[in-house]
């Protein structure tokens, strides 16, 4: 077969992956061996319908010019076969004409893309794991963009027309500190009315307080559903069972990155594969070694006691940050509200060293990808838990308290801690890549040039962004900050990367990271900020003099004032009712939850007897791949016995080439 | 990674004709999508001005892709109108400027392809070429449309199963079908480089490729072939997200 025909010398019988050996009807099949199997393609391709044609047809591995054929033989079959009548030439026009405007504002979109170009270099140079840090920093920034965007138009555009004036003084502390002359204007949540506001003109009116509560309460269930129906598509796609994972060795036919373009970290690369691969071929697994009793026990101490170290750097960290904020509030002098911020994000700064160099204790007893996790693990825990004492101090002590406007304040605490943990981030990139780089290649040449830390800085982006959601309520105009802050970072994060560090030793198992930290992002994030949410919403009194929702008893109260008001008008009984019946009752959202179980629950065993075929056709391949074997062998000795085979082992033979070439075409 | 949520432009960036590793300065800005680069000889320096969209895009002396052909493209691969204009264009860089009129029944030499900077650098770049040309010669040359498989099999949208094809069919050096131990050889090298220092020894390789073929074949015939292959691929969920190449 010359290698102008690509398909000639690929017996393939099935392009579907591997576990599915039955052919279905509507599946072609591509097996290239002479025409018979052409039409049975075609014929197959006819019966789809022309969108699933087109997608069936992208899928086949011929070239271009085969293709072709395929579809100009499958459309001439089409035309000729079926006969289309109004209705469903009606709703083809619909979908050519929707295929179109996709196209469309697909292409003008793909203008409007940002930082494309960079992404690429980075890419090419570092690879796709660190590449996934950035993608995933530009994934964040979009949502706070939309919350922007929908903040900016629905909450401060209104308030901006029917403000008062502002007459406190400005100085460059603010910028800081949030406080001071920012208090009075459309960043806090105490600047905005409770008043309808009405224009002059016409009797239009905007509601302030349905419009703040709406507002804010739409944008977290989009972000909701986005968080949802990622989580789901990402575990969908990289979510393997840890057992199935295939050994070192097979990984090596996956493991080399097209994406990247430079040749020096090409290279580097591939030397760095080669120490990997010489690495694993001597090294002793771990899970070979049998350890005496006394040595299993050393063990497990030494581990608990890592842990209830870590557990109590935590507590002690929380107390110091509770007592830091508990100071916060008898605080006159407004520099002097920065020491909270400063000591968070020192403490966020420091104390995951703590628990690396906890981690060279354990070194010796675990393999380096369960030492990352465990790590990852007491960060996540380390961040839960301050975020959670500094919740816990705003929504008892701040709430309750008797001060004038608590939300504002609440707002710019948030406000503080987002600056501050800029301004750190910055200069950590700075000490933490810059400075370290000096050091490797100068003064301590073993330690090398450093490697970009993926996870630390995903997690410092999760925190942040938790940080944000919180303050979206107390502080609508936080996502701004948030965006310019984004900007930054990514364009700082770029150019250290560029000049300080190199391409990650160790392949990394990048989209599964990355599932791990979108759970992340939904898991402890977003769920802690809608339930901090719920608790502001449904059982903390707004303050009586400042803010939308003044003079009610809790902010849900607006929303059930709204409802008694459209009770009185007769077309809107429908939102009265689904109000009262479906949202405010207790019993739709159990009888919700069961279904979802349920659900659940019958997905769950349809995969575990999917896991079952699995396991009992893989036993099928070994099986018939023995035969196969047996077989041949059976015909060597038969074919090398000199005397002439008598008449019935002529039989067993023709059998065996019989079964063999059946198995072979089934194998393959 | 999931897109959602809407895109914002900010800015304009320069691009620079693109070398391996460069930046387009630290202070390069965001969006890229209204200035564009137009190169006059392949590898030379490009004139940069505003993107004019639509077909008339093209521009210079390079010849335009009628409209029904863009549509057949996209139909037949995987790529987007955008990738395939701009496929278009860096396969016109790489012809000379006469052949430039007839751009879709050309053939570029490999010595050629192989001067594009995704392609310059990658230890496979030879059975890349090799695989998705179609001349008779075998000599790798390939034709605009040889081009566009290449790019649609590396593209963003293509499915796992055909990049696990074609990687298969790269990987499969003397185009037997299935690998064998000489073709994991091969592989092992192109992976380890062909430093003295990055080279493995016989007997590692050896060991190696036993582990390998251990893991992965499992009719024990000696030979992984497309579907045990497939099979590796699968419990592999970075494979769809490294098997690209983006221009």
């Amino acid at each position: 077969g010359g290698r102008g025909q690509r398909n000639q010398d690929y017996p393939m019988a099935s392009m579907q992956p591997g576990f599915r050996y039955s052919h279905s009807a509507s599946r072609p099949n591509t097996n290239p061996y002479g025409n018979p199997h052409k039409e049975k393609l075609i014929k197959n391709l006819a019966s789809m319908s022309s969108r699933e044609r087109v997608k069936a047809i992208q899928k086949t591995p011929k070239t271009m010019k085969e293709k072709r054929v395929l579809m100009e033989k499958t459309k001439k079959s089409v035309s000729s076969s079926t006969q289309i009548n109004c209705c469903t030439q009606c709703l083809y026009k619909t979908a050519l004409s929707y295929q179109r405007f996709k196209n469309g504002m697909s292409e003008y979109l793909h203008l409007l893309q940002l930082w494309q170009k960079t992404l690429k270099v980075i890419g090419g140079k570092f690879g796709t794991s660190v590449l996934s840090y950035f993608v995933f920093l530009k994934w964040l920034l979009t949502f706070n963009i939309f919350s922007f965007l929908v903040n900016f138009s629905f909450i401060t555009i209104p308030q901006l027309i029917a403000s008062g004036p502002n007459n406190l003084s400005f100085n460059g502390l603010e910028l800081l500190t949030g406080a001071g002359y920012f208090k009075k204007t459309v960043l806090y949540y105490g600047f905005y009315t409770n008043f309808t506001i009405t224009k002059t003109e016409n009797n239009s009116s905007y509601d302030m307080q349905l419009a703040y509560i709406f507002t804010i309460g739409i944008y977290f269930i989009i972000c909701f559903f986005i968080l949802v129906y990622s989580m789901a598509k990402s575990f969908r796609k990289n979510f393997i069972n840890p057992q199935t994972y295939s050994g070192s060795a097979a990984k090596l036919l996956c493991i080399w990155d097209f994406n990247i373009t430079n040749e020096k970290a090409v290279k580097l690369k591939q030397s760095n594969l080669s120490t990997q691969i010489k690495e694993s071929l001597s090294e002793v697994t771990l899970e070979v070694l049998n350890l005496s009793p006394k040595q299993r026990i050393a063990r497990i101490a030494v581990h608990l006691l890592v842990w209830m170290a870590s557990l109590g750097i935590a507590a002690a960290c929380c107390a110091g940050v509770y007592f830091f904020s508990r100071n916060n509030l008898q605080l006159e002098n407004e520099a002097a509200t920065l020491v909270l911020p400063i000591v968070v994000s020192l403490l966020n700064l420091l104390i995951p060293f703590c628990f690396a160099l906890f981690g060279l204790i354990e070194k010796f007893q675990y393999p380096r990808h369960q030492l990352y996790l465990l790590l990852l693990c007491r960060n996540v825990f380390l961040k839960i838990a301050i975020i959670g004492i500094l919740c816990y101090y705003w929504l008892n002590d701040v709430a309750t308290s008797e001060k004038e406007c608590w939300e504002s304040l609440v707002g710019q605490d948030i406000y503080r801690l987002i600056v501050i943990d800029f301004i750190f981030c910055l200069l950590a990139s700075f000490f933490g890549e810059f400075v370290r780089r000096i050091i490797g290649t100068k003064c301590c040449k073993k330690l090398g040039v450093p490697e970009f830390d993926i996870a630390r800085n995903v997690l410092d982006l999760i925190y942040t962004q938790t940080l944000a959601w919180i303050g979206i309520f107390f502080a609508p105009l936080m996502p701004a900050m948030q965006i310019i802050s984004f900007f930054i970072i990514f364009y700082v994060k770029k150019v250290s990367l560029m000049r300080n560090c190199q391409p990650p030793r160790k392949v990394w198992r990048a989209s599964q990271m990355m599932t791990l930290f979108i759970f992340l992002l939904f898991f402890p994030s977003f769920t802690g900020v809608l339930s901090v949410m719920a608790v502001i919403i449904w059982r903390r009194t707004p303050s009586k003099q400042c803010g939308p929702f003044q003079g009610l008893t809790s902010i849900i109260d607006a929303v059930s004032g709204w409802i008694h008001i459209l009770d009185s008008y007769s077309s809107s009984k429908w939102v009265v009712w689904i109000y009262y019946n479906l949202i405010g009752s207790v019993h739709f959202f159990f009888i919700l939850t069961v279904i979802v179980l349920i659900i659940t629950y019958l997905y769950w065993q349809i995969i575990e007897g999917r896991r079952i075929m699995v396991r009992l056709l893989h036993e099928q391949i070994i099986n018939e791949g023995k035969d196969k074997m047996f077989l041949l062998n059976k015909l060597r000795a038969l074919q090398t016995s000199k005397l002439d085979p008598p008449k019935e082992q002529q039989e067993v033979s023709s059998k065996a080439w019989v079964f063999l070439c059946c198995s072979h075409s089934l194998d393959k | 990674m999931p897109h959602s949520g809407i895109w914002v432009c900010v800015g304009a960036q320069l691009p620079a004709c693109p070398a391996p590793g460069s930046l387009s300065g630290p202070w390069a800005l965001p969006w890229s999508g209204f200035l564009e680069t137009v190169v006059d000889a392949p590898g030379g320096r490009g004139v940069t001005r505003l993107r004019q969209l639509g077909p008339a895009a093209m521009g210079g002396s390079a010849s335009q892709l009628p409209r029904d052909l863009l549509g057949e493209y996209q139909e037949l691969t995987f790529l987007t109108k955008q990738e395939i204009l701009l496929a278009h264009k860096r396969f016109s860089e790489l012809l000379s400027k006469e052949e430039r009129e007839s751009i879709l029944q050309k053939r570029v030499p490999k010595s050629k392809i192989l001067t594009l900077p995704e392609l310059r650098a990658n230890p496979f770049r030879d059975r890349i070429c090799r695989v998705f040309s179609t001349s008779e010669d075998g000599d790798g040359s390939m034709s605009f449309e040889d081009f566009l498989d290449m790019l649609s099999v590396f593209s963003d949208s293509a499915t796992s199963e055909i990049k696990s094809h074609y990687a298969f069919r790269i990987f499969d050096f003397d185009d037997d079908g299935t690998l064998d131990r000489k073709d994991l050889e091969k592989l092992v090298n192109c992976l380890t480089g062909e430093g003295d220092e990055t080279r493995l020894s016989e007997s590692e390789m050896d060991q190696l490729i036993q582990n390998i073929l251990e893991e992965s074949d499992i009719d024990k015939d000696g030979t992984i072939n497309l579907s045990e292959f497939q099979h590796v691929i699968s419990r592999s969920p970075d494979f769809a997200s490294s098997f690209k190449i983006v221009l």
